[in-house]
């Protein structure tokens, strides 16, 4: 006797039948289509296509930052699509981990209050000490402990990339979503810097979901989502 | 408390920006609120002083500059009336009266003559000696003898009133014999002395050696039975002290020597309407109320601060445009952070706090800068005046 197969795990991100239509633009407005993407705990997905093809709409379809005109995505298990405002605003600061392009610090906060801008902004999340401690850990793992009352002003690009890797995982979310994180950098550092979210999403358990397009980064990436051509 | 914390955090970050915006608030609001604390304040303590003095008596003119003589200590503006004024309304047995004479300054602090009466209608204690009994000796209010720093045997020269006029009467050094307890009243201010005190600041009544002991020829002008005169080079004295207050003097006729006004308290209104009638028909000689003074003086003050209170609207309004200005253009510059904000999770209302909280932190703050504007404001015109 053999055991039966295991379920599969439930998916982390589900879309089904995503379409949305920029409400402005004329005759030239954009309409993203999307049939089905699915993406399962552990399974990293990268997201190519060249600029304009609905790479960052598609991540903000997912992750419940703007609704579909139709079709349904799923975080979680949860139709994210459908719920209130607000219950995709919790759903999101919990369950989700945002990695920028250029990072997106607030420059008037040192480099601690800038990992803990989640627990600031959020009244789901509960700011206390483990959590400080958290942030510190972090931020001790990714070489930028000594620098956690700098500015951004005060840090190399490298150590900006590092903070907001660290603001992405201190809430130890599921799925960390990473929007043209690379954008502005050399080839090298582009490569340092998706190695880094990898491994860092990796030892905390987390699943990413990179949006790029940088075909030189998609090592490593279970499932490449080309929104210019087909899905591979 | 987060949202919070991110708006404190932004103001501090924009310190130049944050301090321009409050000093605009502070400076907004601190003109209307210390013309209004100003005015509140003068209208009370200028009527609290005027009811103490139901009616004036004075040299006919400005009502006002009587009303601030005799009451207010302001010296050298009111004219004068005979001491025959005081004295017929002295003998009326439905009126109480005070003389007074207000010319004259000892080092700034206005010199008060009058009668001892004065003193104890006004409730004011000796505190450290006594009070004056005659020509020549002081009494400091409380605040006088702190700011000049006087005691009980000390001197204190009057100001002279024209230091280049070689005619004009000499400063004179007078004894400080008594304090008064404190009574933070504009009695406090004074160096009060006795009307024979005045009348030789005024020149009237001097002292020099006695014209019969005088020996050198050219001092003799002439002499007769009944009448001598001497030569102005004879020394006059500046000093009253017990050796030689034998030789002060006063020429002519008691009735005439000057006053600046008289406090009238009558019996009641029918003698305070008698008493006003009868002053008011003659040529030379005025009787007011100053509380109705100080009314028509207060409308006047508070059409002023209607202007005022006027500019301060249009100040508001332009800070307010401004600040809603530089909130509009601080929205546009953070549009990359609010998007972040949100797309981490934060809600629109907690990013309406956000700028909400910064606001209110710029109007708080302003605020607590306009009242220490006010307060500095309140407090020079205090020391500058005495009056509030």
């Amino acid at each position: 006797m053999t055991d039966p197969d295991p379920t599969p795990p439930a998916p982390v991100l589900l879309g089904e039948s995503l379409r949305y239509t920029y409400p402005s633009g004329g005759r030239d407005r954009f309409t993203l289509e999307l049939d089905r993407i699915e993406i399962t705990p552990g399974q990293h997905t990268a997201c190519i296509g060249p600029s304009g093809c609905g790479k960052s709409t598609l991540l903000r379809l997912l992750t419940g930052i703007m609704v579909p005109d139709r079709g349904t995505a799923w975080l979680d298990g949860e139709a994210i699509s459908d719920a209130s405002e607000g219950r995709r605003r919790a759903l999101r600061v919990s369950g989700v981990g945002m990695v920028f392009q250029q990072f997106a610090l607030l420059d008037y906060l040192n480099a601690m209050d800038n990992i803990l801008v989640p627990y600031r902004v959020s009244g789901a999340l509960r700011l206390d000490r483990a959590v400080r401690d958290r942030a510190r850990s972090l931020a001790g793992e990714l070489g930028i402990g000594a620098l956690l009352k700098r500015k951004p002003a005060r840090l190399s690009q490298g150590e900006r990339q590092r903070v907001a890797v660290c603001r992405a995982l201190v809430t130890r979310p599921g799925l960390i979503v990473c929007d043209e994180p690379t954008g502005n950098l050399d080839p090298a550092r582009s490569r340092a810097t998706v190695e880094l979210i990898v491994r860092e999403a990796e030892a905390s358990g987390a699943t990413v979901l990179l949006v790029t397009h940088d075909h030189g980064l998609l090592d490593g990436f279970a499932q490449v989502v080309d929104l210019g051509g087909g899905a591979g | 408390m987060g949202v919070l914390h991110l708006a404190l955090r932004h103001l501090f970050y924009h310190t130049g920006r944050s301090l321009i915006l409050i000093a605009c608030v502070g400076v907004a609001l601190a003109l209307p609120v210390a013309s209004r604390v100003l005015v509140a304040r003068f209208n009370a303590a200028l009527h609290e002083r005027a009811a103490t003095a139901p009616v004036v008596v004075g040299a006919k003119g400005s009502r006002f500059d009587l009303v601030f003589s005799s009451l207010y200590f302001r010296p050298g503006q009111a004219g004068t009336i005979p001491m025959s004024v005081y004295e017929r309304l002295a003998d009326d047995p439905e009126l109480e009266t005070l003389p007074m004479h207000v010319r004259f300054t000892a080092r700034g602090a206005p010199v008060v003559a009058t009668d001892i009466g004065y003193l104890q209608r006004r409730g004011l204690r000796v505190a450290d000696g006594r009070a004056f009994a005659a020509m020549g000796e002081a009494v400091l209010g409380a605040g006088a003898a702190r700011k000049l720093k006087l005691a009980p045997g000390d001197t204190l020269s009057s100001d002279q009133l024209q230091a280049y006029d070689l005619t004009s009467p000499a400063s004179i050094r007078m004894r400080v014999v008594g304090v008064l307890a404190p009574t933070g009243t504009i009695d406090d201010g004074a160096v009060f002395v006795d009307l024979e005190t005045a009348w030789l600041l005024e020149g009237i009544a001097h002292g020099h050696q006695d014209a019969a002991t005088v020996e050198r020829p050219d001092l003799l002008i002439g002499k007769t039975d009944d009448y001598v005169a001497l030569s102005g080079a004879v020394v006059t004295e500046q000093d009253v002290t017990g050796g030689n207050a034998r030789d002060f003097h006063i020429h002519g006729d008691r009735a005439d020597l000057p006053l600046t006004a008289v406090l009238v308290y009558p019996a009641s209104e029918k003698a305070s309407t008698i008493l006003r009638t009868a002053i008011n028909a003659t040529p030379s000689a005025q009787a007011v109320e100053p509380t109705r003074v100080i009314d028509e003086l207060m409308a006047f003050v508070v059409r002023v601060r209607m202007v005022f209170d006027g500019l301060a609207v249009v100040l508001g309004v332009s800070t307010l445009a401004l600040i809603g200005l530089i909130s509009a253009l601080s929205y546009r510059v953070r549009e990359d952070e609010i998007r972040t904000l949100t797309e981490i999770g934060c809600a629109r209302w907690s990013v309406a706090r956000l700028f909400g909280y910064e606001l209110g932190a710029i109007l708080v703050l302003g605020a607590l800068l306009a009242a220490g504007l006010a307060w500095g404001v309140f407090a020079a015109v205090r020391m500058m005046t005495g009056l509030v």
